[in-house]
């Protein structure tokens, strides 16, 4: 088995309620990987675990091939960014990120050097000297990360990092965070419940919800084909109808709200039938057509999303903001290539 | 300034006719007396040298201040010692009966000093439960336990008292510290210790030092407990002024001393008040049920065991051990030297209601009950039409910025504080000194030991008032107004209730405090108009089984008053308004 981390079949309850039922995830050396889902579905107990923070019910935590069971937190290496930060308010710039190198007991002049080198790499080359209390929430994110980088660690968590910044800001430091951990080769298990983050930050994403790994995919891949029904609605594809889908010679016919639609390859029986909202086209492109009538439409910068009614049925479509936007009761004709747009999930 | 044709007087002048009942009365019942003291310390009598330069020179003096100073020192670090596990266990722990501790370590602190002296007698005196026990076990006739009148008696007696101020002090800012912090230091490779010692302890610190300071304050002018517990072999500064005063009758030393533990005083809380202000360090504060865990493997839970009995064997035993005593009578068996025969009696407190003749008394004992409700009474009135004012002016938003208001405010919100700091004896001493003649001869007066108790209670009626009165900000108000509530209603639903309460709480506060107020008025309550501490002292200085019972009995009564008044304010209290 290569290095790096392993969970295998994580059980952990709070209570009654269950934080996490069988996690099973792998984060190879030098990888970045993203814990997505929504609030509550256990990524922030899996950080804790991970960190010797909490003690998993039943499983293993694996690194390097070697468990890390009794291990405590201050031994095991690791590095983890709160979404707070927990700067210590009571040291500097310098001592907050001297802390770990301390605990380590480096020779002064090195932790000196380290820290130096952390703060250059995060962009605070002067900051030293700075009072933590004094700085700007884009400040402090970026002293917490040299804070977690400075001692090294062998694997990075980050817990929402940017969680707490304004968007303007986030949408800069996803890009910087990114590049720093790129750079540095650094194993690291990046947390979000936002999509675009993980996707701008990580290899690979781990879904995660109520408590249960829902896919393991890159970016693209989860994109494109989300696993299941909760993987496309937290994604926002939410154009989901029943329908009832039968084997034709070689291939599948669905029908649904939509009329017929032609697949190659789908599942028999009773589906859901997903419609991305994003191949969907005004331009008569694709071999589907749908006849729909616009009920609402919001602007959302680069795109418009635009709520048709389609046979009684609510869909929901982004069209680029660059086309002519759609007009409340203008009557409109969808085309669409049901490979690129169609997806099919058992009911 | 016209609004609605109306003239409308400057705001800052509202203000200070809202003011101007509360600074009377200080001025008169505080500061007059304190002035009055001042002048008699500074007084040349028949020697050359001041009462102050006389006592400080004194051999005698020099060993009280000694002993208040070391003592105090002592007491406060063994209360940390205590204090400081048990504020960790509180504030980072979730276990079974927590809620329990909590509330009960919350009661010796409101207690009066003569029911917690009274229920340590009980417990390790001479006819104490213990030495009872060991009497009948080693068939002596004599106390084997000497506890009473001893250094370790007034320490324990003081880490009794003391314990709850570090528990809910330390113990609640460090249950709002960011768990995260400890965390963060523990990721970065610290263990328990280092993370304490480097993080938690240091981020700790102004609570840690604002919950000494407070303690070192109270056990520095330590009185009743000293003067009951400790015995003759033992004087702080605080009761040498009352021995000076009511023993020696001599005014000027006890003038002298007064002032010396005033300036003492006045630095420890100016030092204090800073540090508390340290306390709204812009820290990371998170709600408690983020920071707190379960108790989760065998060793952690047998020393919070451990630690658990032992706060709940100190906070509960000895007044446990009062109420039981008081109900029972042992006596001796025909012609055996032994006490044995122990029986459950209501004895001592029907003899409450008897006026004997050997009795300190020649009225029932029941009267100091009686006395005691009745100063309370005008002590609630008193401290409330006094507080209330000062309360709303502290509570009164400016609307421009640095308006006249806030420096009014800024200047008076301290001196309001000020009878805190001031030993209960020292202002006895005051209004002996100052009220006893013209131009204000009160000695006579039955108002004299209220106005006193109002004093004492002030401060903490005050600052429970302002917080409910600042919580009524306009903006309830306007959005009751909003959805239709018309004006009457609007002072129903939101006005009332939210001061309702406050009020009611305040009034406690009164009540409990004059109820259980004993330095000041051992020094100027009149010998035929005992409140029941001063009833209390003197059954307990007293031979015989039956004045002690008798002690006993009203320290029960007293401490359930006392309980039951706490209870109403822990219920009504609109959210953690520090009484402090």
């Amino acid at each position: 088995m290569e290095n790096g981390l392993r969970l295998i079949n994580i059980y952990k309850s709070f209570g009654d309620t269950c934080a996490l039922c069988g996690v099973s995830f792998d984060v190879a050396q030098g990888e970045i990987v993203a814990l997505l889902g929504p609030s509550g579905c256990g990524k922030s107990t899996t950080l804790m675990l991970i960190a010797g923070l909490e003690m998993p019910d039943q499983g293993d935590i694996i690194w390097n091939n070697e468990s890390l069971d009794g291990i405590p937190p201050h031994q095991r290496g690791f590095g983890l960014m709160f979404q707070d930060y927990a700067l210590f308010p009571h040291m500097n710039v310098f001592d907050n990120v001297a802390f770990g190198l301390r605990m380590a007991r480096l020779p002064e002049a090195e932790v000196k050097r380290r820290v130096n080198e952390a703060l250059a790499l995060v962009g605070l080359p002067d900051f030293s000297r700075r009072d933590v209390l004094n700085l700007s929430g884009g400040e402090q994110q970026r002293v917490a990360l040299a804070r977690s980088l400075a001692p090294h660690p062998y694997l990075l968590m980050l817990d929402e990092p940017l969680g707490a910044l304004d968007r303007t800001l986030r949408e800069r430091l996803i890009w910087e965070v990114s590049d720093i951990l790129h750079n540095l080769h650094q194993t690291a298990l990046y947390v979000t419940h936002d999509q675009e983050e993980a996707f701008a930050i990580s290899d690979r994403v781990v879904l995660l919800n109520a408590g249960k790994v829902e896919q393991i995919s890159t970016p693209q891949m989860l994109y494109r084909q989300p696993a299941s029904m909760f993987a496309a609605r937290f994604l926002g594809m939410d154009n989901l109808v029943k329908g009832v889908c039968r084997r034709v010679n070689g291939g599948y016919e669905v029908e649904s709200d939509l009329g017929k639609i032609s697949l190659s390859n789908s599942v028999e029986g009773n589906i859901m039938l997903l419609l991305r909202p994003d191949a969907v086209n005004l331009d008569g492109r694709g071999s589907c057509r749908l006849d729909g009538r616009v009920v609402k439409h919001s602007f959302r910068g680069n795109t418009c999303r635009v709520t048709v009614i389609v046979n009684q049925t609510l869909l929901k479509f982004d069209f680029p903001s660059s086309q002519p936007i759609p007009q409340v009761g203008e009557e409109l004709q969808l085309s669409f290539d049901p490979h690129e747009a169609i997806q099919v999930f058992q009911d | 300034m016209h609004r609605n044709g109306k003239l409308k007087l400057p705001s800052w002048a509202g203000a200070l006719v809202l003011w101007a009942a509360p600074l009377a009365f200080l001025g008169v019942f505080y500061l007059y007396p304190l002035v009055n003291i001042l002048k008699i310390s500074f007084t040349h009598s028949d020697r050359a040298v001041s009462p102050l330069i006389q006592a400080l020179s004194s051999r005698s003096i020099q060993h009280v201040l000694w002993f208040t100073v070391w003592q105090a020192i002592l007491s406060t670090a063994l209360t940390l010692l205590l204090g400081l596990p048990g504020a960790y266990l509180m504030a980072r722990y979730d276990f079974r009966g927590k809620a329990l501790v909590q509330a009960l370590s919350g009661i010796p602190f409101v207690l009066p000093t003569l029911v917690v002296a009274a229920a340590f007698n009980a417990l390790l005196g001479p006819r104490g439960w213990v030495n009872l026990a060991l009497m009948a076990l080693l068939k002596t006739t004599q106390p084997p336990v000497t506890f009473v009148n001893s250094l370790s008696a007034i320490l324990i007696a003081h880490v009794f008292y003391n314990t709850t101020i570090v528990l809910r002090l330390v113990g609640d800012f460090w249950a709002h510290l960011d768990p995260h912090l400890g965390q963060a230091a523990r990721m970065l490779g610290a263990n328990k210790w280092q993370e304490l010692r480097y993080v938690s302890l240091p981020l700790l610190a102004p609570a840690i030092t604002a919950a000494a300071l407070l303690v070192f304050i109270f056990v520095f002018t330590s009185f009743g407990v000293i003067l009951v517990l400790g015995g003759p072999r033992f004087a702080t500064l605080e009761v040498e002024i009352y021995n000076q005063t009511l023993s020696l009758f001599n005014l000027p030393i006890a003038a002298a001393l007064s002032i010396i533990q005033l300036i003492c005083t006045l630095v420890f809380s100016i030092i204090y008040t800073r540090r508390v202000k340290h306390l709204a360090r812009p820290l990371s504060l998170h709600p408690r049920r983020y920071t707190q865990h379960k108790l989760s493997n065998w060793r952690e839970k047998i020393l919070a065991g451990a630690l658990i009995a032992l706060l709940l064997g100190l906070l509960t035993t000895p007044l446990a051990a009062l109420a039981a005593r008081s109900f029972t009578r042992f006596e001796a068996e025909r012609g055996q030297h032994t006490l044995v025969n122990a029986s459950v009696t209501l004895d001592f407190y029907k003899e409450l209601l008897i006026n004997r003749r050997q009795s300190v008394f020649y009225i029932p004992p029941v009267r100091a009950i009686g006395v005691s409700f009745s100063y309370a009474a005008i002590t609630v009135i008193l401290a409330l039409a006094l507080g209330f004012p000062a309360a709303w002016a502290l509570s009164r938003d400016s609307k421009e910025q640095k308006s006249p208001i806030d420096y009014i405010n800024q200047i008076l919100d301290p001196l309001l504080m000020l009878p805190l700091g001031t030993s209960a004896v020292t202002m006895g001493l005051g209004f002996l000194v100052a009220l006893g003649r013209p131009p204000l001869d009160l000695r006579a007066s039955p108002i004299l030991v209220p106005l006193a108790h109002t004093l004492v209670a002030f401060p903490f009626v005050v600052r429970s008032l302002t917080p409910a009165l600042r919580s009524i900000r306009p903006r309830l108000r306007q959005a009751a107004a909003v959805m239709g509530a018309p004006p009457l209603q609007v002072l129903r639903q939101i006005d009332l209730p939210l001061t309702g309460r406050a009020i009611i709480v305040a009034a406690t506060f009164a009540f409990t405090i004059s109820l259980g107020e004993f330095g000041a008025t051992a020094m100027i309550s009149r010998p035929e108009f005992p409140t029941i501490p001063v009833a209390i002292y003197r059954f307990i200085s007293q031979p015989g089984a039956l004045n002690y019972g008798q002690a006993l009995a009203l320290s029960t009564i007293l401490m359930a008053v006392t309980a039951a008044g706490m209870l109403v304010i822990e219920r009504l209290r609109i959210a953690d308004i520090g009484e402090f």
